[in-house]
């Protein structure tokens, strides 16, 4: 009997489809992992289940009843807590006041803090947390503010625990006594659920794993004392092999000449290490594809080439005072969505011009026509137009800027596949015209058709480099190619998910 | 017509049809005719040439202050220290015209104004400072200030500057003065309205080529808009506040031109009367665009002149309750139909 | 001599602490509100029509208490109404606390003229003989309340949990909006008292007499840097500059005035900058939720 079971769940968000027909069951007593690529549908499951958001079809069963959360609230009542990739904790309060929240212990007209405190740290002995209820939030690490999310949970005595990526931000240490953890916890009865890309941490805690992969269910297995079959699950969460067609290269011969040199750069954001000593060089002429599981220092990559993050330390060397960047999220950082086409350009210019609308109108115009933007007209305001045509925008304007050096940010993230196929075109377009180009992607066909060099980043630092040799074998038989490509999915996903060592 | 602007004119059309509503029952609830009221208001306001110069002339320091403050307010920079910063401008436009009385009035003009506008600037320029470097809110910086430069001219006024028991500097002489409209048109004959009213629709007219026409006012709204794109496509964001909040405060200093030049002849303590404030909601009522600006102003001071016409029958003061009516109103009506066209997808 | 005597004298220390009234509870009424998360600088306004409601009812009821209790219900819907638009319609906080200010200033100068014929003062207006020591009492008491308030009660936890971080007090099933109104209110009321006890201890209402007391009172909660017993040693230091100002300018001593007057602006200012420690408001302070 299951003690959560996902009936054909569907979540759609305007044309993407999140969850798609999900069905499977979760034992009661169990660690349960579910993993996935970035945009595979994990965390959207999860927050159905958590109440935060409704499914469009299908239902959620608990202990044989169907349920309904419409709140995170609901879901807590009823015995379920989650610990967000990103705490939900208040840091000006302490320990004592994140957990009894909501949940106050009353004595009269105040608050029962002698009661509550008894009762945390009870909690805290039993799971031998190793944690002060009195000390403020903000004093803490990251680990053991992921303590206070646990304790949250236990002190509401939540039956069904869910956790999202939770050892992305903890230590090798950390992490094997967070596994202690999640083990005692099964012991006392409850039953919990990990999102995670890191397959050896599948290996080592889960007594089940669900692959999920573009939001369908595409692989299930038990892991009886670590005995699952990594090779298969990697394949599981990175899929189609077979679709990879290899772009042709740019002209070799030309004189290779390094436009972007990072040596040693580290950057701390808060308490966390974001880069650690990471060193490319990037040239004239190439692509070099960054891979990696998102929040192993992709975006702070990113954020220090195009100049935004300046809070770092170690060299980086730039042919023009910043790359030009189409970044990850394009409403977030990539356009102003008030303005149109033609406004949205003018943003690059320097000095101060006047602008008439017959040449902005002009401008949105060569863009429609050359980019193959589908827009009602010229002066539609870029907030208007679907995901797709957005981001051709933005790379249109980034492109035009003119600098040697481009930095694309999961490029094709959310967009259809015309526009995919576009953008691609784009990118190798202008590494043929001579221009340094940085692509960083969880989408390993992007990176494997697109890149001459492949770097692999985790946890800060390049891991590894692939040259063009190693990537693409020229004159093989077809099954021979085949072969390669898998064993080389294989050692990429391992790397990234720091199975290797 | 897009439906942004159908909405901003839904919504500005809303609040004025409200505050006029409250408006009748409040006259209603004195027990005066609104009819008679109103009427007294158009054939004073509208139909009498000292009438419509007296509104013209009360307009022109709104729409100065206006302008300056729109510039601040399309990046998204809560200035609410224009009181401060146009009092700043204003003492030492008279200042420095005493100083240099003996130019020629056109020089003079320009050396005061731009005296006035690089120490308002300054005033500006010191929150924008704060907030750049430090990161603190600009709202708090700017209220704190108000009350420093009132104080610092307070302080420097009554012991170097004023004319004996009075709070205001010396005269800058009667020729120093600047033409009154009905040097030329008789028929504003009596109303204080001068050339400035010219400056200020001038200045109205370049600060919206600023902002809706040069690539400086496509990157300052894009700031206001989005700060974190706008330092992902490469707009330099600090660079970008610490200039609006310089040139915004600075335009606020020509109040004292239209006031020094055209009016009293001298700097006052007090004569500001906190316009600096009301300027804030004649900008928010024509949503910081500055031709709208001109509008909302010859509004507002219509209103202002308008309560000393009906003063016999209802206190002028009403006219204040009317215009923060307005304020309140356009903000709550903003919001509404911004939310009911979003929830049908139009925007 | 005479100055230093003067300002040493039990009556002045007497003085600070009856001066100190307005800012404390027009602080500490800003703190509240901030703690929920909502910006309010509309103190101003508030005491303002606090101030100008009570001598209006004291004089058409001639009962200072009832006038209290009256002028109270006033600040509550006026407190309702400002929430409604900064927590509900989610309308920027500064923006409604311009534009109440505005209003406000515009009602009070609008009825004084209608009710009494005079746009500078009511007449002297006969108030409970303890009111306004009853409201310093308070004041101080406030102290201990507003930390028992905040640090030791339900109430407290979540509204200070709004404050800081909605979306996790939320989702903890804390019903964030109601802690918000509750905060607005809270400073309605403590702001009303501030301006009862200027009309009780001048005995009249007089345009323009609060004077800037919400400004500083604003000032005095930052830099107390939103705790309770900080902001009071804040509402102290800027009530002796206030009191120094008057003895000063009684004794005809040739010190500028306008300097001191500026004191606590300024120093606001520099603590902001962090030349004097550090600041930090609620963490989602003036972020509509």
């Amino acid at each position: 009997m299951s003690k959560v079971e996902f009936k054909n769940i569907s979540k759609r968000f305007g044309s993407f489809l999140a969850n798609d027909d999900i069905s499977f069951g979760i034992s009661g007593n169990t660690v349960h992992c579910i993993v996935g690529e970035n945009g595979a549908g994990k965390s959207t499951l999860m927050n159905i289940l958590f109440g935060l958001m409704k499914p469009d079809s299908g239902e959620i069963i608990i202990a044989d009843k169907p349920v309904v959360f419409s709140s995170p609230h609901e879901a807590i009542t009823a015995k379920i807590g989650m610990v967000h990739q990103h705490f939900m904790l208040i840091d000006d309060f302490t320990v004592l006041e994140n957990v009894i929240l909501g949940d106050e212990p009353v004595k009269g007209l105040s608050l029962d803090l002698k009661a509550a405190k008894e009762k945390v740290d009870a909690l805290i002995f039993q799971y031998k947390l190793d944690i002060n209820s009195s000390e403020k939030v903000t004093d803490l690490s990251i680990s053991m503010q992921q303590k206070v999310e646990i304790l949250k949970l236990l002190y509401r005595d939540s039956e069904i625990l869910i956790f999202d990526e939770p050892t992305a931000v903890l230590s090798p240490v950390e992490v094997s006594s967070f596994f202690k953890m999640i083990t005692s916890f099964k012991e006392s009865g409850k039953t919990v659920i990990v999102i995670t890309h890191k397959l050896n941490e599948v290996r080592e805690i889960a007594d089940k794993v669900s692959v999920l992969r573009k939001g369908r269910l595409v692989y299930e297995a038990d892991n009886v004392s670590g005995n699952i079959d990594i090779n298969e699950l990697s394949k599981a969460i990175i899929g189609g092999a077979e679709l990879i067609k290899i772009r042709p290269k740019s002209n070799s011969n030309s004189m290779k000449k390094p436009l972007l040199r990072l040596v040693d750069v580290s950057l701390v954001r808060g308490k966390r290490k974001m880069l650690d000593g990471l060193s490319l060089e990037l040239f004239n002429g190439e692509i070099l594809g960054i891979a990696g599981v998102e929040g192993n220092g992709q975006s702070e990559l990113a954020d220090i080439v195009c100049g935004i993050e300046r809070e770092f330390t170690g060299t980086v060397e730039l042919p023009d005072e910043r790359a030009s960047i189409v970044p990850d999220d394009r409403l977030k950082k990539g356009m102003i969505k008030e303005f149109s086409i033609g406004e949205n350009l003018v943003l690059k210019k320097d000095g101060n011009s006047l602008h008439r609308m017959s040449t902005l109108r002009k401008a949105s115009e060569e863009v429609i026509a050359e980019y193959e933007v589908r827009a009602p007209g010229p002066d539609i305001k870029t907030g208007s137009l679907s995901g797709g045509n957005q981001q051709k925008v933005v790379i249109a304007r980034e492109i035009a800027s003119g600098r040697s050096v481009m930095i694309f940010s999961h490029p094709t993230r959310g967009v259809d596949i015309n526009a995919e196929m576009f953008i691609h075109s784009e990118i190798v377009k202008e590494r043929n015209k001579g221009k340094a180009i940085l692509l960083i992607s969880s989408d390993m066909e992007e990176l494997l058709s697109l890149s001459d060099r492949l770097s692999v980043i985790y946890k800060g630092k390049i891991e590894r480099t692939f040259d063009s040799n190693e990537l693409y074998a020229e004159s093989q038989m077809p099954e021979q190619q085949d072969h390669r490509k898998e064993m080389l999915i294989n050692e990429i996903g391992k790397l990234m998910t720091g199975v290797s060592n | 017509m897009s439906h942004h602007s159908k909405a901003n004119t839904l919504s500005v059309l809303l609040s004025l049809i409200f505050t006029f509503m409250i408006l009748t029952i409040l006259i209603l609830l004195i027990g005066k005719d609104p009819v008679e009221v109103y009427s007294l208001i158009y054939n004073d306001v509208f139909t009498s040439g000292y009438g419509i110069g007296q509104t013209l002339f009360k307009a022109t320091p709104l729409i100065f202050i206006a302008c300056g403050l729109a510039i601040c307010f399309h990046a998204s920079l809560f200035n609410i220290g224009a009181e401060g910063q146009l009092n700043a401008g204003s003492f030492v436009i008279a200042l420095t015209a005493v100083q240099i009385e003996s130019l020629p009035l056109i020089l003079k003009l320009l050396i005061c104004a731009c005296a006035g506008f690089a120490a308002a600037g300054l005033v500006g320029l010191i929150p924008a400072v704060t907030k750049v470097k430090k990161g603190v809110s600009e709202v708090i910086s700017t209220i704190m200030m108000n009350f420093v430069v009132l104080a610092v001219i307070n302080y420097r006024m009554v012991d170097f500057f004023a004319v004996k028991s009075t709070l205001r500097t010396v005269s800058i002489g009667d020729d120093s003065l600047l033409g009154k409209a009905s040097d030329l048109f008789p028929f504003f004959e009596g109303s204080s309205l001068n050339v400035s009213f010219i400056a200020a629709l001038v200045v109205a007219a370049l600060v919206y080529i600023l902002i809706y026409k040069t690539t400086f006012g496509y990157k300052l709204r894009a700031v206001g808009f989005n700060e974190t794109a706008s330092r992902y496509i490469g707009v330099k964001v600090n660079k970008m506040i610490l200039t609006s909040f310089f040139v915004g405060a600075g335009i606020t200093a020509l109040v004292g031109i239209n006031y020094i030049f055209g009016y009293k002849g001298y700097y006052e303590l007090g004569f500001s009367n906190n316009i600096g404030f009301t300027a804030i909601a004649v900008s928010l009522l024509a949503k910081n665009n500055p031709v709208g600006i001109i509008f909302s102003s010859i509004l507002f001071a219509a209103l202002d002149y308008g309560g000393l016409a009906v003063n016999q029958l209802i206190p002028k003061e009403v006219m204040l309750v009317v215009q923060g009516l307005i304020i309140l109103s356009i903000l709550s009506s903003d919001s509404i139909v911004q939310s009911y066209f979003k929830k049908r997808g139009l925007i | 001599m005479e100055i230093l005597s003067g300002i040493l004298s039990f009556t002045f220390l007497a003085q600070i602490f009856r001066m100190m009234t307005p800012y404390y509870l027009g602080a500490s009424g800003a703190n509240f509100s901030e703690r929920a998360g909502v910006i309010n600088i509309s103190i101003e306004g508030f005491m303002n029509m606090a101030a100008f409601s009570f001598a209006v009812f004291s004089i058409f009821t001639g009962n200072s208490i009832l006038a209290l209790v009256l002028c109270l219900i006033v600040n509550i819907i006026l407190s309702i109404v400002f929430s409604l638009f900064t927590v509900t319609l989610k309308i920027n906080q500064i923006v409604t606390g311009v534009g109440f200010n505005l209003l406000i200033a515009g009602i009070t100068k609008f009825l004084m003229v209608l009710f009494f014929s005079s746009s500078s003062n009511t007449p002297r207006i006969s108030v409970h003989p303890d009111m306004a020591f009853s409201i310093t009492l308070f004041a101080i008491a406030l102290i201990l309340i507003s930390i028992h308030l905040l640090y030791k009660t339900k109430f407290g936890l979540r509204l200070r949990s709004a404050g800081e971080n909605p979306w996790a007090a939320e989702s903890l099933g804390v019903k964030v909006m109601k802690y918000k109104y509750a905060g607005v209110i809270i400073s309605g009321l403590l702001s009303a008292l501030g301006g009862i006890w200027l009309v009780s201890s001048q005995n009249n209402y007089s345009d323009g007499m609060i004077a800037g007391r919400g400004y500083i009172a604003l000032a005095a909660m930052i830099i107390g840097k939103w705790k309770p017993l900080n902001i009071f040693f804040a509402c102290l230091m800027f009530a002796a500059f206030e009191a120094l100002e008057i003895t000063l300018q009684i004794s005809g001593a040739d010190i500028p005035t306008q300097l001191i007057q500026m004191l606590p602006y300024l120093i606001t200012i520099l603590v902001l900058i962090g030349f004097i420690g550090k600041t930090k408001p609620p963490a989602a302070d003036g972020i509509p939720y």
